[in-house]
């Protein structure tokens, strides 16, 4: 049975289709949620409210493919996390000025794995790291993402900034004591 | 552009990673029982089971309101008498009455058009005919001569007496009283049939004659 099928039974309301498209995508889409909010609990619970959604507008989906079916679900649960941390007012609004403008190298993200830049975003705060999630992980622009989190693009912009330069601390402390461990041993 | 190329191979990276390797890993099963009570179509189905059991209490306290009003459709409503709903009476018609009513107006509304198909009906100036006497002074009334004159005829009640009673008898169509029945068999009678008569009287008449 392929995908196209599993979502046609989903549809139905077909509880075993379901439970197959939950094992497919809970995994990927807990780590998303736990990308956007910290604290574990509550990302799953958000990822289970996503899923509540994703399964109540299945009947308006037509399936183009696993890349375009995993984007729109990892949209859903994006939307619960930016709704839940709008919630909580976890946003730390940084003016302008007071950003720092430490540039973050290009290739220094690539050269890390998905788990490290994971465990380094998640040590954001709320405000960088939800602009650095949209900004760099997922792609959007500064207008979309003021418009998305009903702030000013600057504004966006100099959380972006700030969670860079936080990062190449972090980096650098990581380094640091990367190379301590290095020398000892 | 070379930005959007990192952030797209950075974007594939993180949404191909589905946990930590240090984490203990993500119970699905345990999800998947707190998901499942959420579901649309179990929420559906709850809310059917809730409308249901709203149906049913709805229906429930109604019926003994619709069981009251059929009984009352099948029993007949009781007879209330008031005054002022009971019929007027019929007016009493009298010949003073029958004089002040007016003529009753009979319209002829084909009348020309029937005396114009037979030129034998001779055609009334006026379209409308009046009949004067009603047909209910028909009716005969208590001083009518109507029933003066059938008092008249009815003879007055008589006494209707056994001819045991009285004691005489009859001989042909003529009755005959005790006390003249042996004169009235001498002079009129046949003499063996009057004869046979008086033998066959009781023996406490006597034969003598009392004149």
């Amino acid at each position: 049975m392929t995908e196209a099928e599993y979502i046609k039974e989903a549809k139905k309301g077909s509880s075993a289709a379901q439970k197959w498209l939950f094992d497919e995508l809970s995994g990927r889409m807990l780590m998303v949620c736990r990308r956007y909010v910290r604290n574990e609990q509550d990302a799953e619970e958000l990822m289970l409210d996503g899923f509540c959604k994703f399964y109540s507008s299945l009947s308006g989906l037509q399936y183009q493919g696993s890349a375009a079916l995993f984007s729109w679900v990892k949209r859903i649960m994006i939307n619960e996390c930016l709704m839940f941390l709008r919630k909580k007012h976890t946003f730390v609004i940084v003016s302008e000025h007071v950003a720092e403008t430490l540039a973050l190298q290009e290739d220094i993200l690539d050269n890390l794995s998905a788990a490290e830049i994971f465990n380094l975003v998640i040590q954001l705060p709320a405000g960088y790291r939800t602009v650095f999630n949209l900004y760099v992980i997922e792609g959007m622009n500064h207008g979309e993402i003021a418009a998305l989190l009903g702030i000013s693009e600057g504004t966006s912009k100099s959380q972006l900034s700030k969670a860079k330069s936080l990062l190449q601390k972090m980096l650098l402390q990581q380094n640091i004591e990367y190379g301590k461990r290095k020398t000892q041993q | 552009m070379e930005n959007e190329k990192r952030s797209n191979s950075l974007m594939d990276k993180m949404d191909g990673l589905s946990g930590l390797p240090g984490d203990a890993a993500f119970n699905r099963e345990a999800a998947w029982n707190r998901l499942q009570p959420r579901l649309p179509e179990q929420r559906a189905s709850r809310k059917m089971v809730w409308w249901w059991a709203a149906a049913v209490i709805l229906i429930l306290c109604i019926s003994p309101f619709l069981l009251k009003d059929r009984s009352r459709a099948v029993m007949p409503a009781p007879a209330l008498v008031n005054s002022t709903t009971l019929p007027k009476p019929a007016p009493v018609i009298t010949p003073d009455t029958i004089a002040q009513e007016k003529p009753v107006p009979v319209i002829l509304a084909k009348a020309k058009q029937v005396s114009k198909m037979t030129d034998a009906v001779v055609i009334p100036p006026s379209d409308t005919l009046a009949i004067t006497q009603p047909l209910v002074a028909a009716v005969p009334r208590q001083d009518s001569p109507l029933i003066q004159s059938t008092a008249a005829t009815i003879p007055p009640k008589k006494r209707v007496v056994h001819i045991n009673e009285v004691g005489g008898d009859v001989i042909g169509n003529t009755y005959i009283y005790p006390e003249h029945k042996q004169f009235k068999v001498a002079i009129s009678g046949p003499a063996g049939f009057a004869s046979q008569i008086v033998a066959d009287k009781p023996s406490n008449t006597s034969n003598l004659p009392k004149n």
